[in-house]
């Protein structure tokens, strides 16, 4: 199956890793625009098998688990470092297009721990967060440091592979198209309908995802309903209670200079905003 | 689209460059905003919770996400099915 590489496959540890690293390899794969509509395949639930496969490249599977986990991972990066999260079937193009330079470019030898360390720094660093918070953002879906240590020892794996590809003198961009033309790549269509979901991972050893306190997103019905807030004793320092129906009118300081105001936008077409947990610092 | 943050406009600048990012951020440093929006520390950590609000002309909101963990997002092609 031949398919184009989706210029966002590579974006959220890119941002990440790049931003710190300077990675002139991963950036050639940067370059999404935070509208732009992008295919997607739903998570699914495993149903036959335990773990069934998702994905494989020239024979080579693509778990179940592994892709959730992936795609989890995702999340919490996106959130840390204030980018929207990839899709589900962006985060399994990502992991393809890594096996492909796994397996035609694998590392001399496998990223330390002392270097998946100063890799985790830099990029708590980068997102102005420390230890703690990431390790309580990654609890919060269900996922060990244990598994983000993986993933970025992966992504140093991945990222000396293609630095080794570029040492002798391929394009990675074209070279990676190339790959994707040549390898036989199967993603099980199947799974693009099976509903899912919220997602414990498997082989976590946290079973239950935390439960949330903020009630569920209003994604059913046209108009916002009230998002009352339990009470909740380790909230603070006031959690608000509700959304309103009518947009409340501001005007705030923007990038580059100057200002915004709604209204003024609104009086030019619909408005998509964006709150961000996190722009950095 | 615009995009908002709970921090000073300097820190927004600076995260605006680092990230390369080319559509307005804008700096809600007193929080009012995300207050007014229902989504002031939600989450227990004095920011913004994650969230996406989709606004017509006529200012009402016509659909909105609230991100119920830092990592807690849409898909931009779920956001563009809600625009009116």
């Amino acid at each position: 199956m031949n398919q184009r590489i989706p210029p966002r496959v590579w974006a959220v540890l890119g941002v990440g890793i790049a931003v710190v690293a300077g990675l002139g390899l991963l950036l050639a794969f940067l370059g999404r625009e935070p509208g732009e509509p992008s295919p997607m395949i739903t998570p699914a639930v495993p149903t036959h098998s335990d773990d069934p496969v998702v994905a494989s490249v020239d024979d080579r599977p693509i778990q179940h688990s592994f892709w959730m986990e992936a795609v989890l991972l995702d999340q919490v990066m996106s959130g840390l470092s204030g980018q929207p999260a990839p899709t589900p079937d962006e985060t399994l193009q990502r992991l393809v297009n890594e096996e492909l330079v796994l397996n035609d470019s694998p590392p001399d030898q496998e990223p330390t721990a002392e270097q998946i360390e100063a890799q985790i720094t830099a990029l708590e660093q980068a997102w102005g967060v420390d230890d703690d918070a990431v390790v309580t953002a990654l609890e919060r879906v269900g996922l060990t440091r244990a598994a983000f240590e993986r993933a970025v020892g992966r992504l140093l794996a991945v990222q000396a592979g293609m630095e080794a590809l570029e040492s002798q003198g391929h394009d990675t961009t074209a070279w990676l198209e190339e790959q994707r033309a040549r390898a036989e790549i199967v993603i099980h269509e199947e799974f693009k309908d099976v509903p899912v979901p919220s997602i414990p991972v498997a082989q976590s050893p946290i079973e239950t995802p935390p439960t949330s306190p903020l009630p569920a997103p209003t994604t059913e019905s046209p108009v916002p309903s009230p998002a009352p807030v339990p009470a909740t004793e380790t909230l603070s320092p006031t959690p608000a209670l509700a959304i309103p129906e009518i947009a409340p009118d501001f005007t705030l300081e923007r990038s580059g200079s100057g200002s915004l105001t709604l209204s003024e936008q609104l009086a030019q077409g619909p408005v998509v905003l964006v709150f961000f947990q996190r722009g950095g610092g | 689209m615009v995009s908002l943050v709970v921090a000073s406009i300097e820190v927004v600048e600076g995260w605006c460059q680092r990230a390369g990012v080319s559509y307005p951020m804008l700096a809600d440093s007193g929080h009012h905003v995300a207050e007014a929006y229902g989504v002031y520390n939600l989450l227990g950590d004095g920011l913004a919770a994650p969230a996406v609000f989709v606004v017509e002309p006529g200012g009402r909101i016509v659909w909105n996400h609230v991100g119920q963990h830092a990592g807690d997002r849409v898909a931009a092609s779920t956001i563009l099915e809600h625009l009116p």
